[in-house]
């Protein structure tokens, strides 16, 4: 699926952002599509606090803001920003529609992908609602696992995160994260390492107890 | 006796425009019974000198397939409306939209959330 998307977007302009630079301001058009050739970029909006809230992690071989473009809404409904450095390859939405024109096999592969993407971004949002603190950060590292984690015996997320950053992803304050994350040291699922590493066995254990879906 | 169910109906709405429903699990065989259904009625509206305009709804449907995706472009293709208005749950926005840019129908098919919001653009020019 990957490299027909990569193909779409192979004549694309290449452009680099640095850690932090917003992508697409909440209210824009959708002028451009992204596909990301490295590096991660985080959805989010603002609660009421004024806090940021991470709804969602886009990495390399995913496309933005595409359900927004195929679902015709007139402006993205979020914010975009780059977490680490990252490239991006942009075309406008009237190049996809030239190249999905008479082609079913790739308007398939487009609408599985987008299937896919929106099923992981509806199990975020339902785990934003959880109110419980264990269950929130589990999910959390299950989704970090799949989709920023190298690795396979210790799984390395590839994202530097601080626990405000995890805050801000789980929608708990940092002090409940740095409580729970020292548990779940003591317990082996996290390790001390340079950046976030995880037992992927352990934590896989720990999501069955807690019925996390994946 | 086996039980028959509907999986489409097709009629023409008091305003002016074809309507129709999608219900439950949708194949090859049963978009392809709603082409011809909205086109039979395309075809009425055209020999009276009215718009072409359909509205689908498809807030019921529970699954496609491939077939039903490809028959659906083909729908598309050779219906001769002027504007085709479809209203669902995302997933189906998603779908509908992509294949009518397959289709190479962006400009006239358009996929919403509500049904007032389809009403709204298929009947934009009335204003």
């Amino acid at each position: 699926m990957t490299s027909v998307l990569q193909k779409l977007f192979e004549n694309g302009k290449i452009k680099t952002y640095s850690k932090e630079d917003i992508i697409i301001y909440e209210g824009d058009p959708v002028v451009h599509l992204h596909h990301i050739d490295s590096g991660y970029v985080k959805v989010f909006n603002f609660i009421n606090s004024g806090n940021e809230r991470i709804i969602f992690i886009y990495g390399p071989g995913d496309v933005f803001p595409l359900t927004t473009h195929l679902s015709r809404r007139q402006a993205v409904g979020n914010f975009y920003a780059a977490m680490t450095d990252v490239q991006v390859r942009m075309i406008e939405p009237r190049h996809l529609e030239q190249q999905l024109k008479d082609d079913i096999d790739k308007g398939e592969m487009l609408i599985n992908y987008a299937y896919d993407i929106n099923q992981q971004f509806f199990q975020r949002i339902d785990i934003l609602s959880v109110n419980d603190a264990r269950h929130k950060l589990v999910s959390l590292l299950v989704f970090l696992v799949q989709k920023a984690g190298s690795g396979t015996s210790l799984v390395h997320i590839d994202i530097p995160l601080t626990h405000q950053d995890i805050a801000n992803m789980s929608g708990l304050a940092r002090e409940s994260v740095s409580r729970q994350m020292a548990l779940l040291k003591k317990e082996g699922v996290v390790q001390d390492s340079r950046s976030l590493a995880i037992d992927p066995v352990r934590l896989r254990k720990m999501g069955e107890d807690l019925a996390i879906t994946t | 006796m086996e039980k028959t169910t509907i999986k489409v109906s097709t009629f023409l709405n008091p305003s002016g425009f074809v309507e129709q429903h999608y219900l439950g699990d949708q194949d090859g065989d049963s978009v392809s019974e709603g082409v011809k259904e909205v086109d039979d009625l395309v075809d009425r509206l055209r020999s009276e000198g009215k718009p072409a305009l359909v509205l689908v709804d498809l807030t019921e449907v529970t699954s496609t397939n491939f077939d039903s995706h490809t028959v659906a472009v083909r729908g598309m293709k050779e219906v001769p409306c002027d504007l085709l208005a479809v209203y669902g749950p995302l997933s189906l926005q998603v779908l509908i939209n992509t294949l009518s840019m397959v289709a190479g129908k962006g400009d006239i098919v358009h996929a919403f959330g509500t049904r007032i919001e389809a009403l709204r653009w298929l009947r934009r020019n009335d204003e």
